[in-house]
């Protein structure tokens, strides 16, 4: 019955997908929810306009679906949607000639978080706005996504070393940007 | 190396616990370095693994799934949850791949109230009848309206019309079941077995026959408007009554308001001589047919279908008498169900065809035939493990019974699930 599609792993609903409509359908929608965060986060961190990520979100899942059916080998679904999705980014930013819009990230952050946690994200989201792209993506990548860096490295068609090095610049530019705030946290912490 | 490639290596869960402990070694002893920990640290876990904080909408996933031609998903209420239990394996393998209907036929039908007083009669014309009294114990009181029409000898008839309470429908509807004869003598009516039992009464009573008539009640008529819907019946006795001193006959109708209300939902109009009604009361049929899969879909029915039909019928002497008969048939057939179109992807309404074979008790698989026309629509959830159907559906089917051809239309709503 539908509600147990639930219980196949990735790979054996990509076999559904490839098969009946009717399966091809529930097997579809178990995956899109899977993923469907992880790759909303991915694009949102790059394209920042809520809006613009929803459609590219959708075409990504298109995309995948598509190529699902007509059989196309897929190892990793996760890291396939991803590139996918990175893609689809890239092409986006160049066809629109991309300018960073500054978003609120207020929108996206869960109100029941605490207030300094969701202050925290909100800080480093923005940081992350204005420092290098690719040491971004690949920070998105390994610490949003929770990919691996052999899988980083495969999405970002670099070495594991290339994508250590880009994650870590990332860590450091963002302590650079972000000291002054964190500072003033880790103060108001000590006080309460 | 970088002086922060251990922080770097613990935030990643890279390395050994030895590399780990050297960490924290050089951290105690570096505040600068602990401080800076600490901060990368504080931008790790505000990110960490956060996706959850990236939802996208609602909107953008039914749109998704409407540009692959999927079902948008839309949420069934909850109160439907319950029929969860039906998602039991056996209960389900036994359905899987089948279509169930009932249909349910709204017909509450009172005859004449209380039936409860019905005899079988088989020497009716050599046929199986049931024969009913068809008269309620406990009518209602009701004003006797009498209207007499007289042969005045020229041709004409002379009307009267007399009314009052002296004599209740109820009295007069015994008497007619008893096949008795009626002398209306003063207002009142007596009650005689036979022609002579009366003759000798008149005669011992030296009764002034020339105000006084007898009932024969075995040419009473007694008829009764039958249709469709929301119907207050209105009933007539029509007996005849004998002048004893002409021996002119003349007719007496009795017309009284029974007060039944009878509300006919579906009825049936059949095809008998004399027929009066035909209605159904609960039927049943489970329908197989294979969950939408494609634009179409074939499968089999079978049914049970009763009726119940109350008719006039003349029998020898011209009486008139009333009857009841219970039909009851078995359908088997084949049929299709054709997808019109998806409405908006969990809707998707269908035309639906079947026919076969309709056969009664006396069991002759050929006797009778039956043609069905549906429309309706199957509805996807997605959190119901089936399809819901609705439908109305238009039946005619027709058989031998009783030596007659019995034939009924019925409109009756399709209510299922599919698997």
């Amino acid at each position: 019955m539908k509600l147990s599609y639930r219980k196949y792993n990735d790979s054996e609903l990509l076999l559904k997908i490839a098969g009946k409509k009717s399966e091809s359908e529930k097997a579809f929608k178990v995956l899109h929810q899977r993923y469907m965060q992880n790759v909303f986060a991915y694009i949102k961190t790059l394209i920042r306009d809520h809006d613009e990520s929803e459609d590219l979100f959708q075409e990504v899942f298109i995309r995948f679906y598509n190529n699902a059916k007509k059989g196309i080998e897929i190892s990793n679904v996760q890291s396939y949607l991803i590139k996918i999705a990175r893609n689809l980014c890239l092409n986006h930013k160049r066809d629109k000639k991309h300018q960073v819009e500054v978003e609120d990230w207020h929108r996206t952050v869960d109100d029941e978080l605490n207030l300094e946690h969701k202050e925290m994200f909100n800080l480093v989201m923005r940081a992350l706005e204005i420092i290098d792209e690719k040491y971004s993506e690949a920070f998105v990548l390994k610490k949003i996504e929770g990919f691996k860096f052999t899988e980083v490295a495969e999405i970002l068609e670099i070495t594991v070393e290339g994508a250590k090095t880009r994650v870590n610049r990332a860590r450091q530019k963002l302590l650079t940007i972000l000291d002054p705030y964190i500072n003033d946290t880790v103060k108001r912490e000590r006080i309460n | 190396m970088d002086k922060y490639q251990k922080i770097y290596d613990f935030l990643d869960g890279i390395g050994t616990e030895e590399d780990h402990k050297s960490l924290f070694d050089q951290l105690s002893s570096n505040p600068e370095l602990a401080s800076e920990f600490k901060k990368l640290i504080a931008i790790d876990s505000s990110v960490s693994s956060n996706n959850s904080f990236f939802q996208p909408s609602v909107d953008a996933s039914n749109q998704l799934y409407e540009k692959l031609g999927f079902s948008n998903g839309l949420k069934t209420p909850f109160y439907l949850g319950f029929l969860n239990f039906l998602r039991n394996p056996k209960f389900i393998s036994g359905l899987v791949g089948s279509f169930a209907t009932i249909i349910i036929l709204w017909s509450y039908f009172t005859f004449w109230g209380n039936n409860g007083g019905s005899k079988s009669d088989n020497l009716i014309n050599g046929s199986f009848i049931s024969k009913s009294s068809n008269f309620n114990e406990n009518l209602p009181t009701s004003s006797l309206n009498v209207s007499n029409k007289k042969f005045d000898g020229s041709g004409n008839y002379e009307t009267k019309s007399v009314s009052g309470n002296k004599n209740s429908p109820k009295e007069i509807i015994n008497y007619i079941n008893n096949n008795k004869y009626l002398f209306y003598e003063n207002g009142s009516l007596k009650e005689f077995n036979d022609l002579n039992n009366l003759n000798e009464y008149i005669n011992a009573k030296n009764i002034n026959t020339d105000k006084s008539k007898i009932f024969d009640i075995s040419d009473s008529k007694y008829s009764k408007p039958y249709g469709k819907g929301l119907d207050i019946r209105n009933s007539t006795l029509r007996l005849k009554s004998i002048d004893l001193v002409s021996n002119d006959f003349q007719y007496e109708s009795i017309n009284y308001l029974p007060k039944d209300l009878e509300f006919h939902f579906l009825s049936n109009l059949g095809e008998r001589p004399g027929n009066g009604l035909e209605a159904n009361s609960l039927s049943g049929k489970i329908t197989y047919l294979p969950i939408k899969t494609s634009n179409y879909k074939f499968g089999f029915e079978l049914a049970k279908e009763n009726f119940l039909q109350n008719f006039e019928r003349q029998i020898e002497n011209e009486r008139t008498e009333f009857f009841t008969q219970n039909p009851s048939l078995i359908t088997i057939g084949l049929g299709a169900r054709a997808y019109l179109f998806n409405f908006n992807e969990t809707v998707h309404p269908y035309l639906q065809l079947f026919a076969g074979t309709a056969f009664t008790n006396e069991f002759n698989l050929y006797s009778g035939y039956f043609g069905r026309i549906a429309m309706g629509t199957e509805i996807e959830s997605k959190y119901l493990p089936f399809n819901t159907n609705i439908g109305l559906q238009y039946t005619n089917l027709g058989t031998l019974y009783d030596n007659n051809v019995f034939n009924a239309n019925t409109i009756s709503f399709l209510i299922g699930v599919s698997f």
